[in-house]
């Protein structure tokens, strides 16, 4: 079927894979933190919505929200305690992909790839405007 | 690429469908082989969960974008979530014909 109940929204994938320590001596070891655990981060504490909001972003209950955002901040707390690396993978997610505008053969679009330089769907321009 | 593009009959002089789930046809374009398929939409009628239903079918047809008029409100999550793009028509009258002729001189 298309997807579980349980997906998670995520707005866009982290712009790099994680994280290396410096210095440390197990170079090797690392703590996973999935991309849910990871939206949840970003939504709390670095957009600063509150649980309620961030929740609703996610499209998960206040609970699950709250669950998920504890896992994520020991998991950080962890890799800066005991020096270890931080790997961004896996989770139960699906991408929001943004809409844009097409400028030449006039149509809407998401960009539904990802890139970082979209281009019209249909008509391959680059001439188009995002819209929200 | 393969487009499914919504189709109100199966031909190519058709207009672009509105409703997405329950549109008539799909015209299935392939821009690599140019190869032109008008596939009826056996879950235009069924009462519940056309939409995800008829996003089953066309993603196991590796279809990469559909195109139509319109999309129900619930539809997007589903095909972000199977990486496959949306395009929306503006004008309902275009013709398969039409739309095909843009992809067609798409640069890549
Ligand atoms: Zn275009």
């Amino acid at each position: 079927m298309a997807r579980p109940k349980n997906l998670r929204k995520i707005e866009n994938p982290p712009q790099i894979k994680g994280y290396q320590q410096v210095g440390g001596k197990n170079t090797q070891d690392a703590v996973i933190i999935n991309l849910e655990e990871y939206e949840s981060i970003k939504l709390c504490d670095h957009l600063s919505l509150t649980q309620e909001e961030a929740a609703i972003k996610m499209g998960v209950s206040r609970p699950t929200l709250t669950r998920v955002y504890s896992t994520a901040r020991k998991k950080v707390a962890e890799a800066f305690v005991l020096g270890k690396n931080i790997v961004f993978e896996g989770g139960k997610v699906y991408f929001d992909s943004d809409w844009y505008k097409c400028g030449n053969c006039n149509s809407l679009f998401n960009n539904y790839m990802h890139l970082s330089k979209p281009m019209c769907s249909l008509c391959g321009s680059l001439s188009i405007t995002p819209i929200n | 690429m393969k487009y499914a593009i919504t189709a109100k009959r199966d031909n190519i002089n058709s207009h672009c469908d509105i409703h997405f789930a329950r549109a008539s046809f799909f015209a299935i374009y392939d821009n690599q082989s140019k190869e032109i398929k008008f596939i009826e939409n056996e879950f235009r009628n069924i009462p519940e969960r056309a939409g995800p239903s008829v996003v089953k079918f066309l993603s196991s047809l590796k279809t990469n974008v559909i195109v139509s008029t319109e999309f129900g409100e619930k539809i997007k999550n589903i095909l972000d979530s199977e990486k496959i793009g949306m395009v929306i028509i503006n004008d309902n009258k275009t013709t398969i014909k039409k739309i095909i002729e843009i992809i067609e001189n798409k640069k890549e």
